[in-house]
């Protein structure tokens, strides 16, 4: 027997670490709204009895004005779980038990789950359970995903309401809209539930419209007075969860003192901003200063490797250049990105990401972008492919289709190993303003190209921003040590996989046909035979092959010049050449991954062509710029 | 008054919401006619700004926050310049000691009553003056009239 | 208020001081990040008026903790650079500065433990 159960719940109530509490899965949960966009399951067995969990979206109402709530809202309406978990925040419950009290509309088995209940507790909040148990006629559970209090008797609680059959009673709205919602019932056919829809009607949802019967006229019912009598509904289910608040929790006034302190400063008029990119800076600077002996000693290690293997016959030529230092070369480089998304981690996890979204929205505004895409473009940090998907949380097609079109241009992980390289080789004083530079200008083009794919291929008007600030919190190792896996290890797989294929290609390509002298390989002969496109950039031809088989994949730049070149430290590149290259290689192809997941979210063709040739085209005029000002300058 | 115009620090009433896309999800978060917001702070270019809804902290772009008509609650301080001509409290006074002294030299000071005239003077125990623009903003006052009835209710 | 006015000066003083330490020691953008820092502070001294107390407090509290984190960085940075010493490459030398700033960190979590401690916890505000 499986029991299905769904959690609900308001965004960023702690929905994703319930989740992992349960079943033990190890979902990155981050501080701030609209992580979990589609529904995550999993599965785990209590008492012989299988239970399925369903991570849901995080929402405020069960009307629908994006994505997210509309795979909240279906899930619950189409495939309603056994039982569903309605999340409820301890320190906000208000908004939670309007959620709930919706929930209970659609005639499921609910429970209320009151959360962070630790923290509450820190605060002086007390909470009355079997008050609330009486007002709310749902069982109650107090829980803490963080210290796991309350988790053994949430099971208890699942398995003891999936064997109720008695459904708890629904609010009355009140003799007007209650005649109402019985006049209306009667337009929707038996298969739905007619009075959530009723009400939704009312409320002004437009997809309970399209559920009407056919031949329906429902404008002679809800004349004029829909909006009043949504207002009336919104009302009924706030006074009432007011009431139950009342009754059931002695509240301490203004608990968010400490959250108030630290948000004056950090979204200071004045300094808010510095604040933020000092704090960026550090960051880049940390992935040097902590990375950069573990890079040196793995690439040691590696080399004393390939030097016992030695290149004389075409096998162990095979193993020391084409896996070894073809992929070692990617390899070693992992400390970095491992130490640049444990500091990004930690600005994350403490909440301080959505303050930099309130900081910049008005720039970002003025690119027809909100702060909610900044905040899913920054996901572009670890792969633009999940910042491409996490657009699916976005309420206005326009912007997620421009969201979705500009994130190719945020600098992701893979790009890291590459700029790595050259930085090292081309600017060994000055690593960290030059990592730190690329990633503004990475930041520049991504804005840049908002504006211009909004100017050019969608036209339209600012969207909507309402957005909660979390609580701030003290970023735990293990959750931060969470993301950075999570971010990370999709790094290691493609190592792995991709990467080797194509170090393996690539070695074969240099080998052949003349394993003596690498200037008459195939590799050489395409390189050389593309070189005359990027002359006006001076690329040599070890730089054309490599940013032609980079296309498939950022990091096989860094593979196929360290074979190239028979390794890392026998490169030269000049500052100027470096600097054009970098700025090429920031824009100038989405990798098969991204074109692929571009090419899903939007279903068409046009827009993965679209973005080809729009980066190949900008990337080139931006390179060209590069490398006749600096040639200029120098 | 819109939610976008009103100072920040105070409280206000929701009056009314006009009817737009985003409604259901305002509604969600709980701005409903008759609750209370706090109006917490600007972002660097006064746009968006935060807003206390029960316990929560949401932004709001003053696109949205036009939308929604309110006035300010009757128990919070508001700068001289938000007010209408009439009989006040001084609740405080935000300000460096020099504007303190020279403010109170003119007969205004923490817990001081003042009459706001119609063309904007002010009316202290020490006579009638023109007070500046910035000044006027950093003195935060009660209406009487409100302070009455909380004493009554007491 | 006293001794929070006394808390920001000292704050202010030490890490502008560590911010020149820096400029003359050649990291010209490290001294402009702790001098952003330290505006933290200075601009603490603009909170007047009625709920300045608590804002000076949550100046000092967000300063400390921006200190804390760069001196933690520092600290981190060198603890990896020990990894050097397997390859048989130099580890990281701290200057003077660094030194300072290390202490300042030492001193700026204090600060944080305290008002942790007294000022800032969920108490009923006074409007």
């Amino acid at each position: 027997m499986v029991i299905t159960v769904g959690l609900v719940g308001n965004p960023n109530v702690g929905k994703t670490s319930l989740f992992n509490r349960l079943v033990g899965a190890r979902q990155y949960v981050a501080n701030w709204p609209g992580v979990t966009v589609t529904r995550i399951e999993g599965a785990t067995t209590y008492k012989d009895q299988t239970l399925h969990f369903i991570d849901l979206p995080g929402i405020y109402t069960l009307s629908t004005t994006s994505i997210d709530e509309k795979v909240a809202r279906d899930f619950l309406l189409y495939t309603p779980p056994n039982v569903t978990v309605v999340i409820i925040d301890s320190l906000s419950p208000e908004q939670g038990i309007y959620l709930l009290l919706e929930t209970l509309e659609l005639n499921l088995n609910v429970i209320a789950v009151f959360n962070v209940i630790d923290e509450a507790k820190k605060n002086g909040i007390k909470i009355d359970k079997s008050s609330l148990e009486t007002h709310l006629r749902v069982p109650v559970v107090l829980t803490s995903a963080h210290t796991g209090e309350g988790i053994e008797q949430l099971f208890e609680t699942i398995l003891a309401t999936f064997k109720k059959t008695n459904r708890a009673k629904l609010l009355d709205y009140g003799p007007e809209i209650e005649s109402k919602v019985s006049e209306l019932e009667n337009c929707f056919d038996d298969i739905y539930n007619k009075r959530f829809l009723a009400l939704k009607l009312i409320e002004g949802d437009k997809f309970a419209r399209e559920l009407l019967k056919k031949d329906v006229d429902v404008s002679s019912i809800l004349d004029g007075s829909a909006s009043n009598l949504a207002v009336k509904i919104a009302k009924t289910r706030y006074d009432y969860a007011l009431n139950v608040l009342n009754s059931a929790m002695r509240k301490n006034e203004n608990v968010l003192t400490s959250m108030e302190a630290i948000d004056h400063v950090f979204t200071h008029k004045y300094i808010g901003i510095p604040i933020f990119f000092a704090l960026m800076y550090l960051a880049f600077n940390f992935t040097f200063k902590a990375s950069e002996p573990l890079v040196g000693l793995i690439e040691a290690g590696f080399q004393k490797l390939t030097d016992v293997i030695g290149s004389s016959t075409m096998l162990t030529s095979l193993i020391s250049q084409g896996i070894i230092n073809g992929v070692g070369s990617v390899i070693s480089f992992i400390p970095s990105i491992f130490a640049l998304f444990f500091a990004l981690g930690i600005m994350e996890e403490s909440g301080y990401l959505p303050r930099i979204a309130f900081l910049m929205d008005k720039a970002m505004c003025s690119l027809k972008l909100t702060g909610r895409s900044f905040m899913t473009l920054l996901l572009g940090f670890g792969c633009n492919v999940s910042s491409v998907m996490a657009a699916r949380g976005l309420s206005d097609e326009r912007e997620r289709v421009t969201t979705i079109l500009v994130s190719p241009f945020v600098s992701c992980s893979a790009r890291i190993p590459v700029y790595l390289m050259i930085i090292g080789i081309a600017f060994p004083n000055h690593k960290a303003e030059a990592f730190f530079v690329m990633y503004l200008l990475s930041i520049a083009l991504t804005a840049l190209s908002a504006r211009i794919i909004n100017k050019v291929v969608m036209k339209g008007e600012s969207i909507p921003l309402v957005m909660e600030l979390p609580r701030y919190r003290f970023p735990s190792l293990s959750n931060v040590a969470t993301y950075m896996w999570n971010r990370g290890k999709h790094f290691l797989q493609k190592a792995g996989t991709i990467i080797l294929v194509a170090s393996i290609i690539v070695w074969g390509l240099s080998y052949f046909p003349d394993p003596t002298n690498i200037e008459n390989s195939f590799a050489a002969m395409i390189g050389k035979g593309l070189q005359f496109i990027f002359a006006p950039l001076g690329f040599q031809w070890q730089t054309v092959s490599a940013l032609l088989f980079g296309g498939a994949a950022k990091e096989i730049i860094v593979s196929s010049f360290a074979q190239f070149y028979g390794g890392i430290e026998n490169i030269v590149i000049d500052p100027v050449i470096a600097a054009t290259l970098m700025v090429f290689i920031l824009g100038y192809i989405p990798c098969f991954a991204t074109l692929a997941a571009i090419k899903s979210e939007t279903n068409s063709l046009k827009y993965p062509i679209i973005s080809v040739v729009y980066s190949l085209f900008i990337s080139y005029v931006l390179a060209l710029c590069v490398a006749v000002v600096g040639r200029m300058i120098l | 008054m819109k939610l976008s115009e009103a100072p920040t620090g105070v409280q206000v009433e929701v009056l009314h919401i006009e009817e737009s896309d985003i409604t259901p999800r305002l509604r969600g978060i709980g701005i409903l006619p008759g609750i209370k917001i706090e109006v917490l702070k600007n972002a660097p270019m006064g746009d968006p700004r935060m807003y206390r809804v029960f316990s929560k902290v949401i932004t709001l772009r003053n696109s949205e926050a036009n939308l929604i008509e309110v006035q300010v609650s009757e128990d919070s301080p508001l700068p001289l310049t938000f007010v209408r001509p009439g009989d006040y409290k001084v609740e405080y006074i935000e300000g460096g000691k020099i504007a303190r002294m020279n403010l109170a030299s003119i007969g205004i000071v923490e817990g001081a009553v003042i009459r706001l005239l119609g063309d904007r003077r002010v009316q202290t125990d020490k006579g009638i003056y023109d007070v500046g623009f910035g000044k006027l903003s950093k003195v935060h006052v009660l209406p009487m009239k409100a302070l009455f009835k909380a004493d009554n209710a007491k | 208020m006293k001794s929070v006015t006394i808390t920001l000066w000292i704050m202010l003083i030490t890490s502008i001081t560590i911010g020149i330490g820096y400029l003359f020691e050649d990291d010209v953008i490290f001294g402009i990040i702790i001098f952003i820092f330290s505006t933290v502070f200075l601009l603490g001294f603009r909170e007047l008026g009625k709920p300045s107390y608590s804002y000076r407090i949550a100046h000092i509290y967000v300063g400390s903790i921006l200190i804390v984190m760069t001196a933690g960085y520092i600290l981190a940075s060198f603890l990896f650079s020990l990894v050097n010493l397997i390859i048989g490459e130099e580890i990281m030398s701290l200057k003077i500065s660094d030194m300072l700033l290390l202490l300042l960190g030492v001193y700026s979590s204090y600060n944080i433990y305290r008002l942790r401690k007294t000022a800032i916890r969920p108490e009923k505000k006074n409007n």
